[in-house]
């Protein structure tokens, strides 16, 4: 008769065989080889900061065969790349449900012919959040798990052994995060529709958070149905830009943009998703003390991705 | 009865007690300080002793056992490359009560995830157990290491690494990238192997390619006997030097190595 840990033991390890048929190393860097994991049908989802080349990529799957891919999207906001392959090979079995704190799960890499485990549990769970590109990740999710080799790019495992997640240290600066399946799946359909790029406007002005006094916020209209705290001192106006375009000036405040308060540059990444380009947004602005309100045609982000 | 996680706790305390009655504590036999000290696994009852060579760096060491008592023991193999160093404790003055023998396991069979618990006195902390996972299936043709996601700390080295049976795999080495790096039990017993004492003929031998028919074949075959321990085996035997010595035991030696008498050459990992 087995101990429950013994039992413990040889889930583990049999959800790690099974996630571990779709995890696949990479080699488009240099020394180490990076983890990416089959998410689709001859799609392979990788962390975009580990995938240093676009084709000819080799790629070495579970059985110890090789094969060939190129990159055929990027999206370095959610740090997402996505790769397609030659030939058929088996999916990972996907999980987008919600994730819970506590939660046990695995991280399976390849970073060279076996593959890898680490284990940890889900430490902290949150919101929608933004990273600091501007990428939109539908739910914060912190892992109490050690980063070794071949952790990006990795699934976060559960322990029935279903993907729940892509694993990446490059989003918070090595910490350990997962970006959500549901997010993966989101970036994936938008990027293969889009032909490989996720769109994104672009201003073209650097910002400082100040806060309104009183007397300001007397003067402004509520946005998006609250009043700002705080505005967003123009500080550079890269010349050219739409911001240029539209006349916007150096000293000028934003604190408005698309009907919605700009308090802080994320609202400013959120207003400028893939929608906004090529469109006519109202800027509200306060220039002199006096509130005023200016339309700009938003570019398209010159950046790749 | 409890739910799953109590389970686990259970089931971890009873392993953490086995584990606790083998490993040791090895300090420098001169150095009184509290600090310069490691772990090893009580190999057998015998009073042998494993440890990492980086632990056991004098000829003779202090070893403290689960229970409290100590003896000093000596160093009888030391392996700096594959940093494996084998005590043995004089036994005489430690009383009658036996001491344990260990469960060893087989780390081949163990797979990536895998439950495994390491035990050792981090910075200081005696006999303090920490638990992760297997995190890349050992292949044992091609390394002696066994690659663990598990905290190890100084002071853990030449402590046990054991699956989630109870059964020691490993002996806690190093960390690498993070990762704790435990030398197989294999590697352990290949380097036991070669440490204690081999059978020996005494003497000096040359293959010689000398024309006789064994079996069907026509082969060329037989050691010439270069020179001759006046007291070895084979001098009491009636060997004689420089002829050609063609059968051992009544088996053909066509090699030096395949002697059936030949002292067993040591296996490199």
């Amino acid at each position: 008769m087995s101990t429950v840990l013994e039992t413990l033991s040889s889930d583990l390890s049999t959800a790690v065989e099974h996630a571990a048929h779709a995890v696949v190393a990479i080699r488009a860097r240099r020394r180490i080889p990076s983890t990416g994991i089959v998410w689709r049908a001859g799609l392979i989802v990788a962390a975009d900061h580990t995938v240093q080349k676009d084709d000819d990529v080799v790629i070495r799957f579970n059985d110890g065969s090789e094969g060939r891919g190129c990159v055929v999207g990027r999206d370095p906001s959610t740090d997402i790349c996505i790769l397609r392959l030659e030939g058929d090979r088996a999916a990972a079995s996907i999980d987008v449900a919600p994730l819970e704190v506590g939660q046990l799960t695995l991280a399976v890499g390849r970073p060279g012919d076996a593959a890898t485990a680490s284990l940890g549990v889900i430490s902290a769970v949150g919101p929608e959040w933004r990273t600091h590109r501007g990428g939109r990740i539908d739910q914060f999710v912190r892992l109490d798990m050690a980063v070794y080799d071949g952790f990006s790019g990795s699934p976060l495992v559960t322990a029935a052994g279903k993907v729940a997640g892509l694993c990446t240290s490059g989003l918070t600066r090595g910490g350990a995060l997962a970006i959500p399946a549901k997010t993966v799946e989101r970036v994936v359909t938008a990027l293969l529709a889009s032909g490989g790029t996720n769109r994104r406007g672009f201003l073209g002005i650097s910002t400082q958070v100040v806060p309104l006094p009183e007397s300001l916020r007397a003067l402004i209209e509520p946005l998006g149905g609250r009043l700002p705290r705080t505005g967003l001192m123009i500080v550079s106006v890269q010349p050219g830009t739409s911001a240029d375009r539209a006349g916007l000036l150096l000293g000028d405040l934003l604190v408005g943009l698309g009907g919605e308060a700009m308090e802080d540059p994320r609202d400013v990444f959120s207003a400028l998703g893939p929608e906004s380009v090529s469109r006519e947004l109202e800027a509200v602005i306060v220039r002199g003390g006096q509130p005023m309100k200016l339309p700009i045609t938003i570019d398209e982000h010159p950046e790749r991705g | 009865m409890g739910n799953p996680l109590e389970h686990i706790g259970a089931d971890l305390d009873v392993i953490a007690r086995a584990l606790r009655q083998v490993t040791v504590t090895v300090r420098h036999a001169r150095g009184r300080g509290a600090g310069g000290h490691g772990a090893g696994i009580l190999w057998s009852p015998d009073g042998t002793v494993v440890t990492n060579a980086h632990v056991a760096q004098g000829a003779t060491a202090r070893v403290t056992f689960a229970d409290g008592r100590s003896a000093d023991a000596h160093l009888v193999a030391r392996d700096r490359r594959m940093d494996l160093a084998l005590l043995v404790v004089d036994t005489t003055r430690l009383g009658s009560t036996p001491l344990p023998s260990p469960e060893v396991g087989a780390p081949s069979t163990l797979r990536a995830g895998d439950v495994v618990l390491a035990l050792g006195h981090p910075l200081g902390v005696e006999h303090a157990m920490s638990m992760g996972v297997v995190h890349a299936a050992p292949d044992m043709r091609r390394s002696p290491y066994i690659a663990a996601d598990i905290r190890l700390a100084p002071g853990k080295s030449g402590g046990p690494l054991a699956d989630a049976h109870g059964r020691i795999v490993g002996v806690n080495s190093m960390i690498a990238g993070g990762l704790g790096v435990a030398i197989s039990v294999d590697a352990v017993r290949d380097f036991i192997a070669s440490a204690m004492p081999r059978p020996s003929l005494g003497v000096q031998l040359r293959p010689v390619r000398v024309k006789v028919p064994v079996g069907a074949a026509t082969t060329s075959l037989g050691l010439l006997v270069l020179s001759l321990d006046p007291t070895g085996a084979a001098a009491r035997g009636g060997v004689m030097r420089a002829r050609a010595r063609r059968r051992c035991r009544g088996r053909a030696s066509p090699t030096l190595s395949s002697g059936a008498a030949a002292p067993a050459r040591r296996r490199s990992p």
